[in-house]
């Protein structure tokens, strides 16, 4: 919101704005449901271009930046850039490192790896990297999905008995 | 000479500066952190993420926002009476809000998705199940009080009839020698309770699920992390659960123990939604006290140039509330 000059200067339809968010929303839930028919990387591009889109018609029009003047650079810029430092300081330690991360989680994976396909078939190394190969998770979670699954057919979780 | 904008509005775009940047620590460090470990769980049956829950508060952010807006405008237009229902149904919303994120919240309580308390390998499930099952038998709860009368019975405090009530406890315990053969009051609670626990005990002992992995295998699994061999761990697992469904069909007390099965990053999972989504439902309660402020006037809201700058500062705030549930709602509901 904008002070009194910035609003009379400037009418928004805001209902308008409203719908369009409205629509968004269910865009997203309709990626969700059409999860299984897309790519990872498919998924991850529509439902976080469609959070962005929503975030700038807020930004704009909830908010007023568009009506604003140039001190909303002046503020709103070395914040973003601050912003971005601490996911950009932890990836390469956290998210993507060269070496194999030895941790107990690993060993379940191997587990169930090795139950799941063979010991001869595929290494777990190999398994992480076809996944990295393809830059995303999916098959380490569909695999682990999978054996949720089964696993509940045979014996209801928790969850399930509640 | 200086900035063309009032004060309090640039101190809260400042403070919405913070604001950012702190979020943003939050929501890179999920992202980092879930890149980084292979087989997130994603199962909203695992997880307990209701997507229509998440969905339905998005919907209610949203419209929120809008009716601030409007009620922004009402203000400017001197509709006073207008822009003071307006913030009553944005109230509303909050509450609404609040109240499907409790019902969500409860869902992870009920279930124990919290951090530090989700088995992450089979034998940490196992630890679990033998953790409850010991909760249940009830055993170790009895020694101590047994334990607790004879030192009490010992010191010899509280007179003649004190030590009788104290005995008569005793004898309940550990069973009367003079109770004919075979009753349940010659055995004693105790030796009841020990046989619910001998039942499990000796198998939960063996069952190689409950086993640390040895430094050998260790070492073999750092080497070659192949495990050439296999493991017979998952189908350890299996038997225990079926072992569970024999211990309580015959004793009563284990009725309500439930299996924990292993959730792979459950812990960081746990930890990071509610530090995402509780800081977020903390700035929806500061975000309703801001608007409090403003409906406390009454019906004299508006008298005082002030009541705009508030609900418009107020306003600002909300609608960066609404902007952070925009990003959480995809990459914790969805992705």
């Amino acid at each position: 919101m904008s002070d009194e000059h910035a609003h009379d200067a400037h009418h928004v339809n805001y209902t308008g704005i409203f719908v369009l968010l409205c629509i968004c929303t269910a865009l997203s839930i309709v990626f969700d449901v059409g999860k299984p028919y897309l790519s990872r990387a498919a998924l991850l591009i529509l439902v976080l271009g469609v959070a962005t889109t929503k975030a700038t018609f807020v930004l704009l029009y909830f908010m007023h930046i568009k009506f604003e003047t140039g001190w909303k650079y002046v503020l709103l810029a070395p914040t973003m850039v601050l912003a971005c430092c601490v996911p950009f300081a932890l990836a390469p330690d956290i998210a993507y490192h060269y070496y194999e991360v030895i941790v107990p989680q690993s060993y379940v994976m191997a587990e169930e790896h090795v139950e799941g396909h063979g010991a001869a078939a595929h290494s777990p190394v190999e398994h992480k990297a076809e996944s990295d190969t393809h830059g995303d998770h999916q098959h380490d979670d569909k695999h682990a999905v999978k054996k949720a699954d089964d696993h509940k057919a045979a014996h209801p979780t928790t969850t399930e008995k509640k | 000479m200086g900035v063309a904008v009032p004060h309090g509005k640039l101190g809260m775009w400042l403070f919405l500066g913070t604001e950012i940047m702190f979020f943003s620590a939050f929501i890179g460090s999920y992202i980092v952190l879930r890149l980084g470990s292979p087989g997130w769980p994603t199962d909203p049956e695992v997880t307990h993420i209701r997507i229509w829950a998440g969905g339905l508060n998005t919907f209610v952010l949203i419209l929120s926002s809008y009716i601030v807006v409007l009620a922004h405008e009402a203000m400017a237009n001197r509709q006073f009476l207008k822009a003071r229902n307006f913030l009553w149904i944005t109230m509303g919303f909050a509450c609404l809000f609040l109240s499907i994120k409790s019902y969500e919240y409860y869902g992870k309580f009920d279930h124990d998705i919290l951090p530090g308390r989700i088995p992450e390998t089979h034998q940490q499930a196992c630890q679990k199940l033998i953790g409850r099952l010991e909760a249940a038998s009830g055993f170790l709860a009895l020694e101590d009080e047994k334990n607790t009368l004879e030192r009490a019975l010992a010191d010899g405090k509280g007179g003649e009839s004190a030590e009788k009530a104290l005995k008569a406890k005793l004898l309940k315990i550990n069973g009367d020698p003079d109770a004919p053969e075979g009753t349940p009051e010659r055995a004693g609670e105790l030796t009841r309770r020990k046989a619910i626990r001998e039942s499990y005990q000796g198998f939960m002992d063996q069952v190689s699920v409950n086993r640390a992995i040895s430094a050998e295998g260790q070492e073999k699994a750092e080497k070659l992390f192949h495990m050439v061999e296999g493991s017979p761990k998952t189908k350890d697992h299996e038997k225990v659960v079926g072992k569970l469904e024999e211990w309580q069909g015959k004793h009563p007390e284990l009725k309500n123990v439930q299996i924990a099965h292993p959730i792979l990053y459950g812990n960081l999972f746990a930890s990071t939604y509610f530090l995402m989504t509780g800081f977020h439902a903390l700035h929806v309660i500061v975000g309703m006290i801001l608007f409090s402020l403003v409906l406390a006037k009454g019906s004299r809201i508006g008298q005082n140039p002030d009541d705009a700058v508030v609900l418009e500062n107020a306003g600002l705030y909300w609608h960066f509330v609404d902007l952070v549930w925009i990003f959480l709602f995809p990459l914790v509901y969805i992705l």
